[in-house]
């Protein structure tokens, strides 16, 4: 569960600590890949590829073994957004505008600095806003004539409705609500309470609220499909919310509940064939846009500091003008990266580290790169030579929020969402005086100095020697993310340019686990692919990210088969369909 | 700004605030009515953010009589406070009266329009949390599993706790009939708030409750649909809401579900009961509405603050809505996190939050650099008046009117400020004060300071002070517990006394023995609680 909540708009890796000091031997990480990924049970062959197949070669019910728990669990924040729009689209309502104020009380999935859809929590604050949706949703209905026809037939009006123009609704808005047919127990109360209304606008009111609070619609209840209680096959409906949700974030569409109505979801080439619409569906993009959001902390920074200070330093930019999309730009860069390498072309992961183009459209942003905008035709630009390699040398992942460069939160970022590796907090009674007080700026010393004289404490030294040197290198970059070769140092409250100093990135990350020096992001970006670490990583990351639970023991399988797709196949895109061909992914395993 | 008229607004009024009214217990409802001698008490627990100077919290002058701690102690015990001389009855604690402490602001961060309610409060110095614990929102009612290092309780094996507010609201003893809120958790900045809680299944998860942060939501569930006395018709969702109950009861059943899922499906049930509860159930006739709030449009993340004096009027409202509700007896536990303040030590108001780095105010960065540069000091200060006076204050000035017999809410109520941690991610002596005698069960009227000033533990040097041991913090939960009626059986867990993490006495993350005594840990606050 989420302990102390990291706002957002709060620097990812500021919680609480500015600098990080602790014992040596301070971090962990997860298995590389060199390390005992790929045992035989998910490999390359048994994973598959991408573009369907039979089921042997697509890998279904790989890991067959490796199933594991799959509570009971509310729909989180997303998918409950998505499903209740896409619930009342067919009738033409637009559940934003017409429960604006109540789609505000939404209690915010709270990741605890991961993925929000690790937040389970059931308060009583979701159990309200559940109502006060059902309850504004069901007037919306029942008390407009078009809305109520839209939704309840021609059949529908203010009049008592008759039992076969229930069942009609029931049929259609009840199958989508529950996503299953209704059974008849569940007919019979839903049309006990409409004929106990006191008129047919209290009925429509009543069905509809019903349908908004009920545990089929709010939570994930998978419970039909063959085999015992404690674990069992899912059932074609099932099975289809399993592939919308995971990748849509929303409920079913027509398609998936045809093919759970005729059972050919069922069917290995049937299931292989929705996966794959649901995987080249836009929607899929979306969710794998958020996954990088989440993964890699974007979008954090909403808005840039006015402070004499960053005036100074934004001289030169077009912050602060009324078109500038800088921090948008940033986060749909990434965006675009992704898409270009996943959906675009099959691209691996190691593509996404290193490829030197520049997608983004916005010429603010490509002004801090000093390249073109794109207009998406033709061949995109390239970085300026020498410059940047992917997503760690993108001013997404490079932003600071003011104008001093932080190699702590960089480097430590980089540990821990892109290597997996544990970071610990110091326990703060064991450091020096002042140990958590930022370095003040000094116009003799460079970023790097500064932070170097403030780790020199040997109990500091003890994680930030694996921290540092990854943020000294990423030096090369301004805290806008533009490239430098020289720091201009600034008074942080007057803003006045107090010296400009020659830089020194050249530093030994360690990441292959050996005393390489590398002195750019594009050395260090290639240092993280050699490691092997990032496949595992994003494996993990992925996982958590689209089960909304950390991983189990049973899942050990399942997360080397996307690792292997991610490295033997070299396909992001392979790795993210893989998880949809796993058995635990057709299964609910019940304790 | 608009307000939303509901189709049932018929059901309503728009009846003026109850504040400053005179309110009777006679007239609550049925089965909450106090029996004479035995007054309802109320619990208040209010957390400003992120560190604290905490020097700034003490008096620093020195009244006729009194002397500085550096005249008194000299050396590493210099630190610019007022020295206290009179022994705590039966203690080697020393107290002073409040009532010596005026004309003037108590300290930098308690100014003088305390005043008034100085005989029913306490000002408690010395309070230390668990060692080695860091930035926790639930620290301060218990729970630090939640902190910085809570991969450290993770390793050691200790599990998160409740907070005590939620010990209260699950206690039978405390609420003897169910109310219709067992605890309001409120919260300015973001919705993470400082009450964690197991729903009362105990070994059950503990999960933080998220926080209120708009006015209009907190009056909407807690007012807007209520039926008025008097009002003839059912509410008509109250049968489709039992409707509901019942399919989630016919659910829970299902073979295909593990004892977690039930309970999980219980704890949606029991919110489903809470609302068909206040569907049913009016307020009393006594019991005066507030009136329908603007909606503010007050979001998560924080950046969504639309204007100061917009933040100034929510965060006043949520404290009226809060008082108004305990008054009608809607609910006995109110948690308040300060995660957003407003500072004007530049001369200009500006709202500020814990790590934001792209707002203007940064309170965390305040705290941080409070040492050396004297306008983030200021703004600290600032930060913290600005709780005491718009949230603190103001409850003690709505609650402190007539409930029954001369006595009035805030006396048989315990309103407690305390923060999240002090300079540098220390944790001792943290600022403590409480308000209201809790129907008698405190002695109210003091600054009393429960520093060790002769222990010869290590005492660190720091850039801000010197680190004197003072009591376990968990002696205040507990002194807050038995305050609001509870006996040790209704809190202590494991065979252990007292409550919070008081399990580790030896290594690490714990209460040195040299410096705390073992032996008292689940014992009261010594000299002021009345048993």
């Amino acid at each position: 569960m989420p302990s102390q909540h990291r706002p957002s708009g709060a620097h990812p890796t500021a919680l609480g600590l500015a600098l990080l000091c602790g014992t040596a031997g301070c971090y962990h990480g997860t298995n590389a890949h060199d390390d005992g990924a790929g045992d035989g049970t998910g490999g390359t062959e048994a994973s598959g590829g991408s573009d369907g197949g039979t089921a042997d070669d697509t890998g279904v019910g790989a890991c067959a073994d490796g199933v594991s728990i799959a509570p009971l669990r509310r729909l989180s924040e997303a998918q409950y957004r998505n499903t209740l729009a896409e619930l009342f689209a067919p009738a033409g309502i637009d559940v934003a505008s017409d429960a604006a104020t109540e789609l505000d009380r939404i209690p915010v999935d709270d990741g605890d600095g991961s993925f929000g859809i690790l937040d389970t929590r059931v308060s009583d604050l979701h159990a309200r806003a559940y109502y006060r949706l059902a309850d504004r949703m069901a007037d919306v209905v029942a008390y407009d004539p078009e809305n109520l026809t839209a939704v309840g037939g021609s059949c529908a009006g203010p009049s008592m409705p008759d039992a076969a123009c229930i069942d009609a609704f029931l049929d259609d808005f009840g199958l989508r609500a529950y996503r299953r047919p209704l059974t008849s127990d569940e007919r019979s109360s839903l049309h006990d309470i409409a004929t106990t209304s006191p008129d047919g606008t209290e009925a429509w009111r009543s069905l509809v609220f019903m349908l908004l609070m009920s545990p089929q619609f709010l939570y994930h209840v998978e419970l039909e499909g063959e085999g015992d209680d404690a674990q069992y096959e899912l059932d074609g409906y099932a099975l289809a919310s399993r592939l919308s949700f995971h990748f849509w974030q929303s409920m079913p569409d027509a398609d998936l509940f045809a093919a759970a109505a005729d059972g050919s979801i069922l069917t290995e080439d049937g299931y292989l064939a929705q996966l794959d619409r649901v995987f080249e569906d836009p929607r899929t993009q979306a969710t794998i846009d958020r996954f990088y959001d989440e993964w890699l902390q974007l979008g954090w920074l909403t808005t840039f500091p006015t402070t004499p200070a960053f005036q100074t330093f934004a001289m030169g930019t077009t912050i602060g003008e009324a078109d500038a999309d800088h921090l948008v730009a940033a986060q749909d860069e990434i965006h675009a990266l992704q898409r270009h390498f996943t959906f675009e072309q099959d691209g691996s992961l190691a593509d996404l580290l290193m490829t030197d183009l520049s997608l983004t459209a916005s010429p603010h942003l490509a002004q801090l790169y000093g390249v073109a905008p794109w207009d998406g035709a033709g061949e995109p630009p390239t970085m300026p030579a020498g410059q940047r390699a992917g997503l760690l040398t993108r001013v997404a992942f490079l932003l600071t929020g003011n104008e001093e460069s932080h190699p702590v939160h960089r480097g430590a970022a980089l540990r821990e969402r892109v290597l997996c590796e544990e970071l610990p907090q110091p326990d703060p009674t064991q450091l020096p005086p002042g140990a958590l007080d930022q370095p003040p700026v000094d116009g003799e010393k460079t970023t790097r100095q500064r932070y170097e004289e403030k780790t020199a404490d040997a109990v500091c030294n003890g994680c930030h020697h694996a921290i540092n040197p990854i943020g000294f290198v990423l030096e090369g970059y301004d805290a806008l993310g533009r490239h430098r070769t020289e720091e201009t140092i600034i008074d942080s409250v007057s803003g006045e340019i107090l010296a400009t100093l020659p830089l020194d990135t050249a530093a030994t990350p360690a990441i292959t686990g050996d005393d390489t020096v590398v002195a750019d992001g594009i050395a260090l970006s290639q240092q993280v692919v050699d490691s092997g670490k990032a496949e595992p990583c994003f494996a993990q990351q992925y996982f958590r990210a689209t089960f909304g639970r950390s991983e189990a023991d049973e899942d050990t399988c399942l997360i080397e088969t996307v690792t292997t797709e991610l490295t033997d196949n070299a396909s992001i895109r392979s790795a993210l369909r893989s998880i949809a061909l796993a058995a635990t992914f057709r299964t609910r395993r019940v304790m | 700004m608009p307000v939303r008229s509901g189709r049932r607004m018929f059901l309503r009024t728009t009846s003026g605030m109850l504040l400053g009214m005179p309110f009777l217990s006679s007239l609550l409802p049925r089965g909450t009515k106090a029996a004479p001698g035995d007054p309802i008490k109320r619990f208040v627990a209010i957390q400003s953010q992120s560190g604290q100077m905490v020097a700034d919290f003490w008096p620093a002058w020195t009244p006729p009589g009194y002397q500085l701690r550096d005249t008194m102690y000299g050396g590493d015990r210099a630190d610019g406070t007022t020295a206290l001389a009179t022994t705590l009855p039966g203690t080697n604690y020393k107290w002073a009266p409040l009532a010596d402490f005026t004309g003037q602001d108590l300290s930098r961060t308690i100014p003088a329009s305390l005043q008034p309610w100085f005989g029913k409060m306490l000002l408690l110095r010395g309070l230390d949390y668990l060692q080695g614990t860091s930035h926790g929102l639930g620290m301060m009612l218990g729970n630090y599993a939640n902190c910085a290092s809570a991969g450290e309780f993770e390793t050691r094996g200790l599990g998160q706790m409740p907070t005590i507010d939620q010990v209260l609201a699950y206690s039978d003893r405390f609420y003897p009939a169910t109310p219709h809120a067992r605890s309001i958790v409120l919260a300015t900045g973001s919705p993470s708030s400082i009450s964690d809680t197991d729903y009362n299944v105990p070994g059950g998860p503990v999960e933080n409750i998220p926080a209120y942060l708009e006015p209009h939501d907190l009056w909407q569930d807690l007012f807007g649909d209520f039926m008025e006395p008097g009002m003839p018709m059912e509410h008509p969702n109250r049968r489709l809401v039992a409707a509901v109950y019942q399919d989630y009861a016919k659910l829970k059943t299902h073979a295909r579900l593990s004892a977690d899922d039930r309970a999980t499906l219980e704890r949606h049930m029991a919110f489903l009961d809470d609302i068909e509860n206040e569907l049913a159930n009016g307020l009393s006739a006594a019991c005066v509405k507030p009136e329908e709030p603007p909606i503010y449009g007050v979001g998560y993340p924080w950046q969504e603050v639309s204007s100061i004096e917009n933040f100034e009027a929510w965060t006043a409202l949520l404290v009226d809505i809060a008082v108004a509700a305990l008054r009608c007896d809607i609910t006995r536990v109110i948690t308040f996190e300060a995660q957003m303040g407003i500072t004007d030590a530049s001369g200009t108001k500006v709202n500020s939050y814990h790590s934001s780095d792209d707002v203007a105010g940064d309170w965390h960065d305040y705290a941080h650099d409070a040492v050396d540069e004297s306008m983030d000091h200021a703004h600290i200060v600032a930060l913290n008046k600005w709780v005491v006076t718009a949230v603190f204050q103001r409850f003690l000035e709505q609650l402190d009117v007539e409930e029954a017999d001369g006595q009035t809410f805030l006396d048989n109520s315990l309103v407690y400020w305390g923060g999240e941690l002090g300079m540098d991610h220390y944790v001792q002596g943290m600022p403590t004060i409480l308000a209201g005698g809790a129907g008698g069960a405190l002695t109210t009227g003091y600054y009393v300071d429960y520093s060790q000033m002769t222990s010869d533990y290590a005492n660190p040097i720091l850039p801000w002070g010197v680190l004197i041991p003072g009591i376990p913090h968990n002696r205040l939960l507990v002194t807050i517990l038995q305050a609001m009626g509870l006996s040790p059986a209704d809190y202590e867990r494991d065979g252990r006394p007292g409550y919070g993490h008081n399990e580790i006495f030896n290594g690490p993350y714990a209460w040195p023995e040299d410096a705390y005594v073992a032996g008292d840990i689940g014992k009261p606050l010594p000299g002021i609680f009345n048993g």
